[in-house]
């Protein structure tokens, strides 16, 4: 199933008056992907996905499934979440507390009006697939957190929905049960190549789970592409920054030419940089931009000179294993970097070099 | 030490019902036992208890039950529908219970004269559900309120309509406050004397705490044992659900029961 979101906008209506939750956005999720809605909360993915579902209609603009249309808020159209056969997944469960766990799967069905044994084996299918075959008589009061995330999976799987959704269903977990479920998850989707939309405020599971990722920002759409689009070309500030951690440097820049040689201005100190470069600094048009510097491609030295490289200051080392991430300052700018070499000490003068082969040039954000 | 200070009146009630000759109520005489205040009220066609009983039971059953249907469509509608000025409403409810009983018996009085209702079930089934739908109410929408929204989602997403969300999921989930709200509802019902003594002019609708009441203006003098009799049948049963259920109405009176 294609979903297929066409300039869409919703706007609440609350005591602090009118909020803009979706400002016109489109997107085009292809037919079984693994699509991800990634953002900060209040960004509106959430509220994309309750429309998507038909939980909510919309103020503006179209969504398609396929050739149906499934709302369409010129023309009223608003289909209820019945007729629309999606399934979703909730952050927390929301299983029926009163029903066993064998009776919280067969519910879709039997609203559908199912055929009692037909349901038994539909269940059956479903439980086996995620392992919750000795379970079934249990309320869901009586399960861990994980076996509930489960249940609640098979839940929505057991109609083979046209349309898998699923709002931030690994956020209640502990962190080693949602790396398991992740791989779990993922390799499900595969198997039963339902077009599935997983929303998130984490981008580790943004990155691992998604065929393809959309980065929502303040209602709008800031980028969409595959992980590795997202990590190594961001369109602008805010996904460089959002994606990746620890977050991306980001610095004012400006360029000029000078002897033929392209120069790049940051932290009141002029840098060369290679020649290949000047192609994609005149193509952002405008002597101003953000220079993007992820803390991986900043070289820390304790050589006190270098010739591509700038002097700063250790203000602190936080050593998280493998790698020590170095809290760099000079004048009164701030800047990271990732480091596998020795022991940096606080207070330390030494000097870094940027891997201009991994630099970002960034347009200033229009807003 | 609370517990027998409670029950004490309780202890003598039984004391004097089953005493053979109760209007002594003291030291003088033998105190022997007998149940023959249970026998005469139970099997006397003249004073109508049995009557009594079964008009208590009919109205304060289908009093609980209609005003616990309506309270709890009202608390769905509260606590689920996009409606405009519901807080307004649930004080407005909250008001009108505040409302003193005796202030409105002249009116409905009238009323039920009008209506030839006087003497009958409906007569005092509507004053019944009007006054205790205001408490299953506030019960019933804190006990809505919190079973959490995403439930209603999911159903809606599982293929239910707006009915079927009712039905099927909140209903059972609210169950121990729909419960906790019939149960005290009906007690106040079985309860409830003022309404019944206006309302109601003999035995064919007549309620327990009123015929109690009236045993002694029915033959001049005051049969205690009859009266103790009476009270210990009519109140063993209410007694019994409450200490029954009592779990279930504190349950449903504070909520945690619903968790997801």
């Amino acid at each position: 199933m294609m979903v297929r979101i066409d300039n869409l906008s919703k706007r609440f209506f609350s005591l602090r008056g009118e909020v803009a939750a979706l400002r016109g956005l489109s997107l085009d999720i292809h037919d079984k992907e693994f699509f991800v809605l990634l953002g900060p909360s209040g960004c509106g993915k959430s509220t994309l996905l309750n429309l998507i579902a038909g939980l909510d209609s919309p103020t503006g603009g179209q969504i398609w499934f396929d050739d149906a249309v499934m709302a369409d808020a010129d023309r009223g159209v608003c289909l209820s979440p019945r007729k629309r056969n999606v399934a979703m997944v909730f952050q927390s469960y929301a299983l029926y507390p009163h029903l066993s766990v064998f009776d919280n799967i067969a519910f879709p069905l039997s609203i559908a009006g199912m055929r009692k044994d037909e349901i038994a084996e539909a269940v059956r299918e479903a439980t086996d697939m995620l392992e919750l075959a000795d379970l079934l008589a249990a309320k869901p009061a009586e399960l861990s957190g994980g076996q509930r995330q489960r249940v609640a999976i098979a839940r929505a799987l057991v109609r083979k929905p046209s349309v898998f959704l699923l709002d931030e269903p690994l956020s209640n977990l502990d962190a080693q049960l949602r790396a398991s479920m992740r791989t779990e998850l993922k390799s499900l989707q595969r198997r039963l190549g339902i077009t599935t939309i997983y929303v998130t405020h984490d981008q580790v599971e943004a990155m691992s789970l998604g065929d393809r990722v959309a980065v929502l920002h303040d209602g709008r759409l800031e980028q969409t592409g595959s992980p590795q689009e997202l990590y190594h070309r961001p369109a602008n500030a805010f996904v460089g920054t959002f994606i990746g951690s620890p977050p991306m440097n980001l610095f004012e820049a400006s360029w000029r030419e000078a002897d033929g040689r392209p120069h790049v201005e940051i932290m009141n100190m002029r840098l060369e940089i290679p020649l290949h470069l000047g192609q994609r600094l005149r193509a952002l048009k405008g002597a101003s931009f953000l220079l993007g510097m992820r803390p991986e491609n900043i070289h820390a030295h304790f050589s006190t000179s270098s010739p591509l490289g700038l002097m700063a200051t250790v203000r602190s080392a936080e050593r998280l294993g493998r790698e020590t991430l170095l809290h760099l300052a000079r004048g009164e700018h701030r800047l990271t970097a990732l480091t596998s070499a020795g022991d940096f000490t606080e207070g330390a003068e030494i000097s870094v070099e940027f891997d201009w082969d991994h630099a970002h040039f960034l347009a200033r954000s229009e807003r | 030490m609370m517990a027998s200070f409670c029950l004490f009146p309780w202890l003598y009630m039984l004391l004097v019902s089953l005493n053979d000759r109760p209007d002594f109520l003291g030291t003088q005489g033998s105190i022997g036992l007998s149940g023959g205040h249970y026998l005469a009220v139970l099997t006397e066609r003249s004073l109508h208890f049995l009557d009594y009983l079964r008009n208590s039971a009919i109205v304060a059953l289908s009093s609980a039950a209609l005003g616990t249907v309506i309270a709890a469509l009202a608390a769905f509608a509260v606590t689920r529908l996009d409606l405009p000025g519901k807080a307004a409403v649930l004080f407005f409810v909250l008001a009108a219970s505040m409302f003193p009983q005796i202030s409105l018996t002249g009116y409905l009085f009238r009323l039920m004269t009008r209506l030839g209702w006087i003497n009958t079930y409906q007569g005092l089934l509507f004053p019944y559900v009007a006054w205790t739908l205001p408490l299953s109410l506030w019960l019933l929408v804190s006990c809505f309120s919190q079973i959490p929204k995403e439930l209603d989602k999911a159903a809606l997403v599982d293929g239910c309509t707006s009915w079927q969300v009712l039905w099927r999921v909140l209903l059972p989930v609210a169950r121990p406050g729909i419960f906790a709200a019939f149960l005290l509802s009906f007690i106040a019902a079985f309860n409830e004397f003022l309404f019944a003594l206006m309302l109601t002019t003999d035995h064919g609708a007549r309620t327990v705490p009123v015929g109690i009441a009236l045993f002694q203006g029915l033959h001049g003098e005051m049969p205690w044992g009859d009266i103790m009799a009476a009270s210990i049948v009519a109140t063993a049963p209410i007694a019994a659900i409450v200490a029954l259920f009592q779990r279930h109405i504190v349950a449903g009176l504070t909520g945690g029961a619903v968790k997801g």
